[in-house]
């Protein structure tokens, strides 16, 4: 048995960083990111969709039946209808696979500050997601304005054409940053993801089959329809969707609300 | 150094831990023992802060464990090896750990030397053995170089191989000075590893003490006496309300009285003595005698095979034993 006090003889290998740790725990996060092959796959999934669709509908498209209506941003960039199921699932994953495996034990015994942790979360899958999804909505935006041809195809200078197309990545980061706050509330995969997809596709339908007038009016303010407004360029006249910019705040407020909401139970409950 | 002060956890109706008091103290190997869910784990979970006491409160170095800058300096935990994403590789496990604590990414192949883990650093944990993920917590425990390790059942499923290796890594760890505080249903690894033990049953304090008062203190510590004048020095010993059992070959087995004293009365009384040993308990017999009354799950006796739900115990001379007599227990 050692003496108590016997620390002294051992040499510290290592010291201890001075200052805040919130850049190592987004390094971190990031780390975990890329390190599992989940990643790697639903971002690609969503690149393919994002830019296949463009390249197709860029190419079926015939320039010569178009009305006055027709969105050539917003029809170049329909991948992310596809999309947004691989954003929408890596943003449940994001959280809900620490909870399937029990990593999260192992995470915040390392960073026992939970909204530390989420917040980390939240940034580095938001950028992650943001970054690659603008990039492939770029791709397919000039793809499909190539395709489609100079009679009916929009410029990237094009008042609000730059905005969609951003507007785009926004969005397939929206779906995914909504997946994160439900995968944080239910922690379980399964139950997250059609919590999110039932929001998405279920809740529109639900708002414009009652036959009443004033909840018809709410439809365009559900968290999907809000968050597709801003890839609006061209209004239809016959459509009451939400102009791109109210959209891009209804479906901020969204996100932002369903996050804040995520953390207080996050902090309180077990791990 | 850990301080549990009261610590109280409530799972619905189930009380799971029960106002629980204790310190474990730097340079020892002390283990937490008990049975099956007597709340060992529950513990672990609330020093780390997964959990949240119902009620009392417990600190690591004074602070509760959440408000550490960099855990990761001050406790290393192994709670549970499967703990880990088993899509990810072994080292970028370790290295998203060291970067939320701002360690320095060699040390990460530093520890994976250390557990013997590089030549897989590369594989998938979801790839691993049991041994294999275990070693990989405990690289991720001492990632930070932290002066507490807490491991929570390290040899379960372990093979001999395995189980001398962590035995040996515990016994270094606290000549080094740390704090070690490592859980075990199992007695008989507990005597081998640990110093000191504080024993829980139903998420109780049973025994705060040293594996050698835990052994001698026990009710079933007896003196093995040899006698050509046996039955004299029965009456005797009789007189001083020592217990006595006499063996099949002759021999005395006496319980209430130290050998010394034994010694000392015969040779009062000019009684020569062949054989006088003190027998104590093994820790495991020690330990089913404390904690008899707190086995959260009883098992019944299986049919024509008695005694098999309870251990070989100490003779049935014994007064009955209670929580009382147990050297520096707190309750």
């Amino acid at each position: 048995m050692t003496a108590p006090g016997a620390a002294v003889l051992r040499e510290k290998l290592l010291t201890k960083p001075t200052g805040g740790t919130f850049g190592g725990v987004l390094r971190s996060e990031l780390t975990k990111l890329r390190s599992v092959r989940s990643t790697m796959w639903t971002l690609l999934v969503a690149v393919l969709f994002v830019v296949g669709f463009g390249i197709l509908i860029g190419a079926v498209v015939d320039p010569n039946s178009q009305g006055r209506d027709f969105d050539p941003t917003q029809a170049s960039l329909s991948g992310i209808f596809l999309a947004q199921l691989a954003t929408g699932v890596l943003g449940v994953l994001v959280i809900s696979s620490e909870y399937s495996t029990g990593m999260i034990r192992t995470s915040l015994a390392a960073v026992p500050k939970r909204t530390v942790l989420l917040l980390a979360k939240i940034l580095m899958f938001g950028l992650v997601t943001f970054v690659v999804c603008t990039a492939a909505a770029f791709i397919a935006f000039f793809s499909a304005q190539a395709l489609m041809g100079p009679s009916i195809s929009a410029g990237i200078g094009d008042p609000g054409v730059a905005r969609a197309v951003v507007g785009a990545g926004y969005y397939l980061t929206y779906i995914g940053l909504l997946g994160l706050a439900l995968g944080t509330l239910l922690r379980r995969t399964a139950g997250a993801i059609t919590a999110l997809f039932g929001v998405i596709f279920v809740v529109p339908i639900i708002l414009n089959v009652i036959p009443v007038r004033w909840i018809n009016d709410l439809a365009p303010y559900a968290p999907g329809d809000s968050g597709q407004s801003v890839l609006t360029v061209v209004h239809r006249t016959a459509s009451d969707a939400l102009s791109p910019g109210v959209g891009f705040l209804v479906s901020l407020a969204w996100v932002v609300g369903a996050l804040v909401l995520a953390t207080v139970p996050l902090s309180r409950r077990d791990a | 150094m850990i301080e549990a002060r009261g610590l109280t956890k409530r799972f619905g109706s189930q009380l799971a831990v029960d106002d629980l008091s204790f310190d474990v103290r730097p340079g020892h190997v002390t283990g937490f023992l008990g049975p099956n869910g007597a709340g060992k784990s529950t513990t672990m979970r609330m020093i780390l802060g997964l959990d949240h006491p119902t009620a009392g409160n417990v600190m690591v170095d004074g602070k509760p464990f959440a408000q550490l800058s960099h855990p990761l300096f001050e406790v290393g935990a192994l709670i549970d090896a499967k703990a880990v994403h088993p899509g990810r590789r072994a080292r970028d496990h370790l290295l998203c750990l060291a970067q939320s604590n701002g360690i320095r990414g060699s040390r990460v192949e530093e520890v994976l030397a250390l557990v013997g883990l590089t030549d897989v650093a590369k594989k998938r944990v979801g790839k691993f053995s049991l041994g294999m993920g275990q070693r990989l917590g405990i690289a991720a425990a001492l990632l930070g170089d932290p002066e507490i390790l807490m491991f929570d059942e390290p040899v379960n499923g372990l093979d001999p191989e395995g189980i001398l290796w962590i035995r040996n890594l515990l016994k270094w760890l606290a000549a080094q000075g740390r704090t070690v505080f490592v859980s075990s249903h199992l007695m008989s690894e507990m005597a081998l590893t640990a110093d000191r033990l504080i024993v829980i049953g139903k998420g109780r304090l049973i025994a705060d003490t040293t594996v050698s008062e835990l052994t001698s203190a026990s009710a079933g510590a007896s003196v093995r006496v040899v006698s050509p004048r046996a039955d004299e020095l029965s009456t005797l010993l009789g007189t001083r309300r020592a217990v006595i059992a006499r063996n099949g070959d002759g021999a005395l087995d006496v319980t209430g009285l130290a050998a010394a004293d034994i010694g000392d009365l015969a040779a009062a009384h000019g009684i020569a003595l062949h054989e006088l040993t003190p027998k104590a308990p093994t820790l495991e017999e020690a330990f089913f005698e404390l904690t008899k009354d707190q086995t959260e799950y009883t098992t019944g006796v299986f049919p024509g095979a008695e005694g098999t739900a309870a251990p070989p115990g100490p003779p049935p001379a014994t007064p009955p034993p209670g929580p009382g007599p147990t050297a520096g227990a707190t309750r």
